[in-house]
């Protein structure tokens, strides 16, 4: 076959084929589906590897992606419980700010480094003493209330004497009727309300605070709330019960008051 | 021997050229043609180049665009060596530099007067940048295989 004739004949078939009713003829269709037909195995294997690869591309991707993203889990658990336990400081910090402007005191903030079994709920010893200027009875109180006040004072530490210790004893009123009282400690984590007149109208429930007549302790302070009282026709004075406000067991940040 | 040579590199480009997917196009069927159009007899060379352009629009195209152009290319290629005797990469070099920006302006009147489409310009420059920058890779990979058949 000649150079020429195959140029012409591929020349002219090549630009036939591209008539649309050539195109779409019966014969040329059938030759169209077979050369598909014949490369479909290599397309397939060809396109198989390709998505292989992708998938093992994508694979490896998503496995580092998940390893990253297990490691700033892991920072982020671990910043979060380094972070709670400062929102909650924060949170008693921010009260117990308050709680001293409204009394007209600066507060001292300091951390229960001691107590001792045997004196459990009798005192305590925190973390500031002469150096932070505290001395022998400021009062001490957390963000429920009254906690105590200070007995001793070293350089950097100092003992709180708790409000259920057996020698406290603070002038205590209740604000509702203003009768004026003495809370004393040493019934276990209960304190006792003395001196109070048989004739007072007393309930249960009814908030105690410290009294103005205190020459130590900030006044107004909270202490408590009257759980029972008891009456008897043998006695001038009632018998009230009162639990504290502050759980004095569980003691951890305490303000001091400063004037 | 030779000719089952072609056949493979020749599947193997259109599906290189099919599947593939560029930045910029190259049209490797096209290098593929022109160093066949040096490499081979002129009878085998124009075969080669219409079988691998129906072969890439039997594949991967809807009309037979690439069948033409690829003959036509093919028989330009054989046309002008004549008269370049000049060494075979520069040949195949010029000829490509050439022959790529031609083949895509009959590929858009092609497309123009048989399948009423407009197919954009600003790929033909890329397409020509990258044909040039490939072919002499592909012509040292095809050298070995393909023996010169050059009367």
């Amino acid at each position: 076959m000649s150079y020429r004739f195959l140029l012409v004949f591929l020349l002219v078939l090549s630009l036939l084929l591209n008539v649309p009713q050539i195109q779409r003829s019966r014969p040329v269709q059938i030759i169209r589906s077979g050369t598909q037909a014949l490369f479909y195995p290599i397309n397939y294997l060809t396109a198989s590897a390709f998505d292989g690869a992708k998938f093992f591309i994508r694979v490896r991707r998503v496995e580092g992606e998940n390893q990253e993203l297990r490691l700033k889990l892991s920072a982020a658990l671990a910043e979060m419980r380094i972070l709670l336990p400062l929102k909650e400081e924060n949170e008693v910090l921010r009260r117990g700010l308050n709680f001293g402007s409204a009394f007209g005191y600066q507060l001292v903030p300091a951390r229960v480094i001691g107590r001792s079994g045997d004196t459990w709920l009798e005192q305590v010893t925190i973390n500031k003493g002469s150096a932070h200027g505290v001395q022998i009875g400021q009062t001490v109180v957390c963000r429920e209330g009254l906690v105590g006040r200070i007995r001793e004072v070293s350089r950097y530490s100092s003992r709180v004497e708790l409000l259920t210790s057996p020698g406290s004893s603070i002038v205590a009123t209740l604000p509702r009727t203003q009768n004026l009282g003495m809370i004393n400690g040493g019934y276990g984590d209960k304190l006792k309300l003395r001196y109070v007149q048989e004739a007072a109208s007393i309930e249960a429930g009814e908030a105690v605070v410290v009294g103005g007549g205190s020459q130590t302790i900030v006044p107004g302070v909270p202490i408590g709330r009257v759980r029972r009282v008891t009456h008897s026709v043998e006695m001038l004075f009632q018998d009230i019960e009162v639990a504290p406000l502050v759980n004095l067991s569980k003691l951890d940040l305490v303000f001091i008051c400063k004037p | 021997m030779q000719a089952l040579m072609i056949l493979v590199i020749m599947v193997l480009t259109v599906w290189l050229q099919g599947v593939v997917q560029f930045i910029f196009r190259p049209d490797l069927v096209l290098i593929l043609t022109v160093i066949l159009s040096v490499k081979l007899k002129k009878e085998k060379a124009l075969s080669s180049a219409f079988l691998s352009g129906w072969l890439t629009d039997a594949l991967f195209s809807f009309g037979f665009v690439n069948t033409s152009l690829k003959t036509l290319t093919a028989m330009l290629a054989i046309f002008l060596k004549k008269f370049l005797m000049w060494p075979d990469l520069s040949l195949i070099s010029f000829l490509v530099m050439i022959l790529t920006p031609l083949s895509k302006l009959g590929e858009m009147l092609l497309l123009r007067v048989f399948y009423s489409q407009n197919v954009p310009l600003w790929p033909i420059l890329g397409t020509t940048v990258i044909n040039l920058i490939l072919t002499p890779f592909i012509f040292y990979l095809l050298d070995h295989l393909i023996k010169s058949e050059n009367e």
